[in-house]
């Protein structure tokens, strides 16, 4: 009787906790100390009704950590400006997709049929993405969409009221992959996840770094969701013989392999790149000190010398208590977006096809993204940096840019048809002995010496 | 007040069938006035509610007459989903030819799968059914260029017929109540009282002579044709499927609208996956910690009501569970008894 008190208490004490919640559904405000001066203040218009912006993201499951930066960026930005565009107020309803799809996407149909929501963000995880996307076609509702994008959806297309606002992972890895081949580095190694985005994030760095001339001497694949021993990883490594080391496992596996690299002392004997899904503010914590030095390709930078990311780092970071990551910092370009986006509107949402239309007219010059546009074939490109992760002084890991790239789209220098017409990437296909001649690129001043 | 309690509720179990046919009646009444009165979203969500509850039946048919627990069941639900949309995506077939390779897929999957059980009991029984339930999940999440791997399988079309969210639901509702009847009459059949013999004591009726592991071979095959029925009419509706429903994530959530609802019961899963699927849009929006919302209504209902939803109600009811009355007897009536 007294052990079913006790756990009564204690699940009593759970649930208080679980309910613990704000007028925001249950996500953290940010706090109010020091916030950095709201913009002016908008005139409401009083006959407005408000924009209601629904915001799917995993806020439990695997995808929740990403999810609750990506809310908070975006609660930031909307504090900051007073929940007001155009002199419209702005209203924001939550979902939780769990990380799962039946789940995503009925949490869509009750944010559209319940809540009535003007304009979809998020969401995170690709295969929640995909039905919810389809979901929004059906009900007429805009949706942005801010993660790489995988190829599988260039390829088989996207509804016409789903607006992604970054390049592919496969663009981002291929950037690397160039610059690898032209400074310096000739004989890489390559490990990465045994899974959709690690055959793209490995399959962009090693097409283009073998095009632009560059050997790949050993190609491992470790298990999605982490090895239970990376022992076997590092033995492979110790017989080859490589002046780079590519690291595409993303996020939980890549912290796995880079303690693995570290225990057995290849982490500092060796130049390490990556890419945006393996290096991010979050797991730099963890890889601690030997990381410094490591390079990766992103959009965004925390470190960037640029005023636009340095006010949103240190609202972030005052508001938060840690630095964002790329998840937060598209968020908050997202909402950037999408305020410049309604009052370009005159303040509205009319429909999704104006909204999406207008989206494609917006170009930012500077952002956390950098310069953005959209191209005439309706990919958005925006700024790439080569980033070198550094202290920051004070002991705390962040990345830095060493280069800036400009985006390409999602074939890069390809020409996107010859690039279609080659297999999707994969652990069989990574690229390599492709392309064959200078008509596979777009641009001949790209085409590598040795296929002219 | 006690004697008069006791009394209507012995009243109430002696009508305790009629009670319960009146309850399914009701229920129909209430899936068949949705298309009619609900909005868009209770459309949804009843349809929604049919398909969770076909699936938790059929793992409960398990649970409920051998005491068996699979945690591989979203694998048998994920073949008959991804048959329909292999076919349709990559061999161009109709929704209804679609509907026939993924049932003759889940069914090989239940078959291959139940020759691994057929001998195993208690917990071996459950690691191998979660290890059945990731092999599966492995090869459909690798698998890319057949599955879509991460990307999962977009725009598997319904049957032109039934296209209309109201439609689809009609078929919905006509197909699972159609599985119900059959789990019934399975239920009742003799079959389905070897069953619960075998899950009582499988060495006595060892003993008398029925093959356990046949039965339990069996057992799992139907179980899994009905989940595999759970998984074409699933992909149908959400027009899409993906690893993440295959997982043992999914496999575990089935298991507990079977359990929360009372898997002992025959209704039991039909309550859990709705109680559960009804209170998820509107307790989800007011915390972010659905899932421990979700875990202490579990550590509630196996700590003080062992039997579910469903049988906590008729302990209110009746005063017993099992929908058997509790009578209770006085002193005198007991020594009516002695006394002979």
């Amino acid at each position: 009787m007294l052990r079913r008190s006790v756990i009564a208490l204690a699940a009593a004490t759970l649930v208080v906790a679980a309910c613990g919640g704000d007028d925001t559904d249950g996500v953290e405000e940010p706090q109010a100390a020091d916030q950095p001066e709201a913009e002016e203040q908008e005139e409401a218009d009083p006959d407005a009704e408000p924009i209601r912006i629904g915001v799917l993201m995993p806020l439990t499951g695997f995808g929740a950590a990403a999810g609750e930066e990506a809310v908070q960026a975006w609660e930031l930005y909307w504090e900051q400006h007073n929940y007001m565009s155009g002199g419209t107020p702005i209203e924001v309803v939550y979902g939780d997709t769990e990380s799962d799809a039946s789940a995503g996407t009925a949490e869509a149909r009750r944010l559209v049929e319940s809540e009535n929501i003007d304009l979809l963000i998020g969401p995170i995880v690709g295969s929640v993405a995909g039905p919810v996307s389809d979901l929004m076609s059906e009900m007429d509702v805009p949706q942005i969409y801010g993660v790489p994008t995988n190829d599988l959806w260039i390829r088989d297309g996207v509804p016409d009221t789903l607006f992604t606002i970054e390049a592919t992972t496969a663009e981002m890895a291929m950037h690397m992959g160039r610059w690898a081949a032209e400074n310096g580095h000739e004989r890489v190694a390559t490990v990465c996840s045994d899974y959709l985005t690690g055959w793209e994030t490995c399959g962009g760095f090693v097409n283009t770094f073998t095009t632009y001339g560059g050997e790949i001497v050993e190609q491992i694949w470790t298990p999605a969701g982490g090895a239970p021993d990376y022992a076997p990883v590092i033995s492979r490594l110790q017989a080859v013989e490589y002046d780079a080391l590519y690291m595409g496992t993303p996020v939980g596996d890549g912290v796995l392999l880079f303690s693995a690299l570290s225990e057995f002392g290849l982490a500092d004997q060796t130049q390490i790149l990556s890419h945006k899904v393996v290096i991010d503010p979050g797991t730099l914590g963890v890889y601690g000190p030997e990381a410094e030095g490591i390079l990766s390709s992103a959009p965004y930078a925390e470190g960037r010398d640029n005023a636009a990311t340095q006010e949103f780092v240190a609202a972030f970071e005052e508001a938060y208590g840690r630095i964002p990551g790329t998840t937060g910092g598209a968020k908050y370009f997202i909402a950037h977006l999408v305020d410049t986006t309604i009052q370009e509107l005159g303040g509205t949402i009319p429909s999704a096809s104006e909204f999406i239309a207008k989206l494609h007219d917006i170009r930012i010059e500077d952002s956390v993204y950098g310069t953005w546009h959209v191209d005439e074939d309706g990919n958005a490109l925006h700024d790439h940096f080569l980033r070198e992760v550094v202290d920051r002084g004070d002991g705390t890991l962040w990345d830095v840019v060493n280069e800036t790239w400009s985006g390409r789209g999602p074939s890069y220098v390809f020409d996107m048809d010859a690039y279609l017409a080659q297999p999707p990437y994969s652990q069989d296909y990574q690229g390599i002995g492709w392309p064959t001649s200078c008509d596979d690129f777009v641009d001949e001043a790209d085409c590598p010496a040795d296929l002219q | 007040m006690r004697t008069a309690v006791a009394k209507f509720r012995g009243r109430l179990a002696a009508h305790h069938t009629t009670l319960a046919r009146g309850m399914a009646v009701l229920a129909l009444l209430v899936a068949v006035s949705i298309p009619l009165i609900g909005t868009p979203f209770t459309l949804g969500l009843g349809n929604r509610i049919l398909i969770y509850s076909l699936w938790a039946m059929s793992l409960a048919l398990l649970l409920r007459n051998m005491h068996l627990l699979t945690l591989g069941h979203a694998a048998m639900l994920g073949a008959g989903a991804y048959g329909v949309a292999i076919a349709q995506h990559h061999w161009g077939m109709g929704f209804w030819g679609a509907a026939l390779v993924g049932l003759l897929f889940g069914m090989t999957l239940s078959v291959v799968f139940g020759l691994m059980i057929m001998r195993a009991t208690d917990i071996f029984f459950v690691m191998i059914t979660v290890a059945q339930g990731m092999i599966f999940w492995g090869v459909i999440q690798r698998w890319a260029s057949v599955t879509g791997g991460d990307n999962g399988m977009r725009n598997v079309a319904r049957p032109e017929q039934f296209s209309t969210p109201v439609a689809y639901y009609w078929f919905t509702l006509v197909a699972v109540t159609a599985c119900i009847v059959l789990l019934y009459r399975f239920d009742k059949s003799v079959v389905g009282l070897r069953l619960r013999g075998i899950g009582d004591s499988d060495e006595r009726m060892s003993v008398l002579g029925y093959s356990v592991a046949f039965y339990r071979f069996l057992a799992f095959n139907v179980a899994g044709f009905f989940a595999t029925i759970a998984g074409i009419l699933y992909v149908g509706y959400f027009n899409f499927i993906g690893p993440t429903t295959v997982h043992l994530r999914g496999s575990v959530e089935v298991a507990l609208f079977a359990i929360i609802g009372g898997a002992q019961s025959f209704a039991g899963p039909i309550v859990g996956a709705a109680t559960l699927l009804t209170l998820r849009p509107y307790v989800g929006p007011l915390t972010d910690r659905w899932p421990i919302v979700l875990g202490l209504l579990l550590i509630v209902v196996v700590l003080y009501a062992r039997t579910g939803l469903v049988g906590a109600a008729r302990r209110l009811v009746f005063g017993s569970s099992q929908g058997v009355p509790a009578v209770s007897v006085s002193g005198d009536q007991q020594e009516e008894v002695r006394q002979g």
